[in-house]
């Protein structure tokens, strides 16, 4: 059985919009440990993966592992319903296959979704060596991001022992953020050789969505491959690989 | 038309997303003549300019493809050269087909029944050389690779394919797995909301993945017995055996797995043509390595000259397809995960 409880759900409800955009369907994974989901795009260009701990919950009822399959849309509107002081419980009905959202409030409320019949997915995991690890605050990362969307589709991101920088050119204009050590926007740099890569802006703001303001973004990367981005929420982690763009 | 197996075929129903980033090889005839069945009126008049000349050919290739290059897919379209001469029957025959059908289409329409007259004229279209080489024409403007194969256009497909210059062939017919495609992509020219003939009901229909290994491995055989599978049902290039359907013919490929002493055996006889003459066909098709597959820029004056100047297209619609070309051709540099297993 599978029944969980949350009074503060926005790190659910941030989670989910936030993977909504990239995947359809998710395998999401209750166990006694926690819950996690790992998924990646039916165009193979990222891969998510989440994990929460039964801390993040105020009931966590899992009595063994449960592998619940939703359609994300369905669950991201469902959310949407919420009321934001509600307390949220999820309860798997496998009879019925459903999963419950009961909104508890002013009133109490419940939305029942389809169970979507899925198994625990064993992803490959790409071998990859980073040559740039910069850990920044997101609130400077989102801005930079929001400043590169203005400009391109598209945005170069370079790092060397010195710097991490963020870069967008087209016929629109160019976009530019630096952050050298010292800055305060920058946590970390550890750079074992100048890197730089493409990446799309679109997949890097719903990547870098569920991150608070306050909180820290690592990012992983060498030339011209894949792209990782970790950060953690309170009881919680998410872990993003982005295929690179290259000049065709 | 082709072999027809796809009742014992498994396959997988995708969207386009999953095709993302994905060459490949087009069955180019094989779409022009879908979209010489599909793209009519309600009566089933083609599209014509207003010199009367038929565009539905360039209609479909046209934006059929810009969403292609718009959904990340990069198409190469492989046209038919010289049939092999057992097909020559079939084309012959089907000439006949089409041309009852457009006197059965004249007829309904003179006798008010529109529906009918559509269904007879969806048979009825005949791609001829001046349409292939407008077509040809156009998929230069656009910058998209098209290569002339030697003989069947889904035997090169499939070689294409076997050869790793593209991930799939994409036909309606299931030859391109007789002719060893490790994958093949259906209902890739008509995917979309499909009106279902003489009802007033509409399906979606997606795109279907079917993979050779899967089948089979799936049906228990080797390629060699589906060839010979193919054989026993009909293929274009000879007639099946009278009886014999798809589920048949797998019970005695099975039983008997060469194909030589099936096909040569009892059942010699019952066949109008030599059928190894056939199996050869597709265990050993007429293709070619020169090749060369270049994605270029889309030329937006010379597409409007061809389709808007030429064919009265309308422009702004011509310009969307332009625009998801443009777009298609920024995404052209999107890597995917895959690459770094």
């Amino acid at each position: 059985m599978v029944r969980v409880s949350m009074s503060e759900p926005k790190v659910w409800k941030t989670f989910v919009s936030s993977v909504t955009a990239l995947i359809e369907e998710a395998a999401f994974v209750f166990s006694p440990e926690g819950v996690r989901m790992k998924a990646m795009d039916p165009s193979k260009i990222s891969l998510v993966e989440f994990e929460l701990s039964p801390k993040a919950f105020d009931e966590f009822n899992v009595k063994e592992k449960t592998v619940v399959g939703i359609k994300l849309t369905e669950f991201e509107r469902a959310l949407s319903r919420m009321k934001s002081k509600d307390q949220l419980i999820l309860d798997v009905d496998t009879e019925k296959n459903r999963l419950n959202l009961v909104f508890k409030g002013a009133s109490t409320r419940r939305l029942g979704i389809p169970l979507l019949s899925m198994e625990e997915e064993e992803l490959p995991e790409p071998k990859l060596s980073f040559a740039a690890k910069v850990v920044v605050r997101a609130e400077v990362l989102k801005d930079g991001l929001k400043d590169a969307e203005m400009i391109a589709e598209n945005v170069r991101l370079s790092a060397d022992k010195k710097s991490f920088s963020l870069t967008a050119e087209s016929d629109r204009g160019s976009s530019e953020l630096v952050l050298s050590t010292g800055d305060e926007g920058l946590i970390s740099l550890e750079v074992s050789e100048p890197a730089t890569a493409i990446y799309s802006v679109r997949y890097l703001k719903d990547m870098t969505s569920g991150a608070s303001a306050s909180d820290n973004i690592t990012l992983k990367f060498s030339t011209d491959l894949p792209l990782e981005i970790d950060f953690n929420v309170e009881n919680g982690k998410f872990r993003y690989l982005l295929a690179p763009r290259v000049e065709a | 038309m082709g072999v027809q197996i796809g009742d014992i075929v498994p396959h997988q129903s995708v969207t386009l997303e999953h095709l993302r980033g994905k060459v490949i090889a087009i069955d180019a005839l094989n779409f022009l003549y879908q979209f010489l069945a599909i793209i009519r009126q309600r009566d089933g008049e083609l599209l014509r300019d207003s010199k009367g000349r038929i565009t539905s050919h360039l209609s479909g290739l046209f934006y059929r493809t810009a969403n292609f290059v718009e959904a990340g897919i990069r198409p190469i379209y492989v046209f038919d050269g010289e049939p092999p001469v057992l097909k020559l029957k079939t084309v012959e025959h089907r000439k006949e087909l089409r041309e009852e059908a457009e006197r059965e289409w004249k007829r309904a329409l003179e006798e008010g029944r529109i529906e009918d007259a559509r269904k007879y004229a969806q048979r009825s279209g005949r791609i001829n050389q001046l349409m292939i080489e407008q077509a040809k024409q156009l998929l230069d403007a656009m910058g998209i690779p098209w290569i002339q194969a030697p003989s069947e256009g889904e035997a090169q497909a499939a070689h294409l394919v076997k050869r790793g210059d593209a991930w799939a062939a994409a036909s309606q017919d299931f030859d391109s797995l007789l002719f060893g495609a490790p994958t093949l992509v259906r209902n890739l020219g008509i995917t979309g909301r499909r009106k279902l003939p003489g009802k007033d009901v509409y399906r979606e229909i997606t795109p279907e993945i079917i993979r050779l290994d899967e089948t089979l491995e799936s049906l228990q055989i080797g390629q060699e017995q589906l060839i010979a599978i193919g054989i026993l049902v009909g293929t274009d290039y000879n007639r099946g055996i009278r009886g014999i359907g798809p589920k048949k013919a797998l019970e005695l490929v099975r039983k008997h797995p060469s194909p030589e002493k099936l096909l040569k055996g009892e059942l010699a006889e019952r066949f109008e043509v030599d059928p190894l003459e056939v199996y050869e066909i597709f265990a050993n098709p007429k293709v070619t390595d020169s090749y060369r597959i270049k994605w270029g820029d889309p030329d937006p004056e010379a597409i409007k000259r061809l389709l808007c100047d030429e064919h009265d297209f309308s422009e702004d619609r011509v310009q969307t397809g332009i625009d998801k070309l443009l777009k298609g051709k920024a995404e052209r540099g999107q890597t995917t995960l895959d690459r770094w297993f």
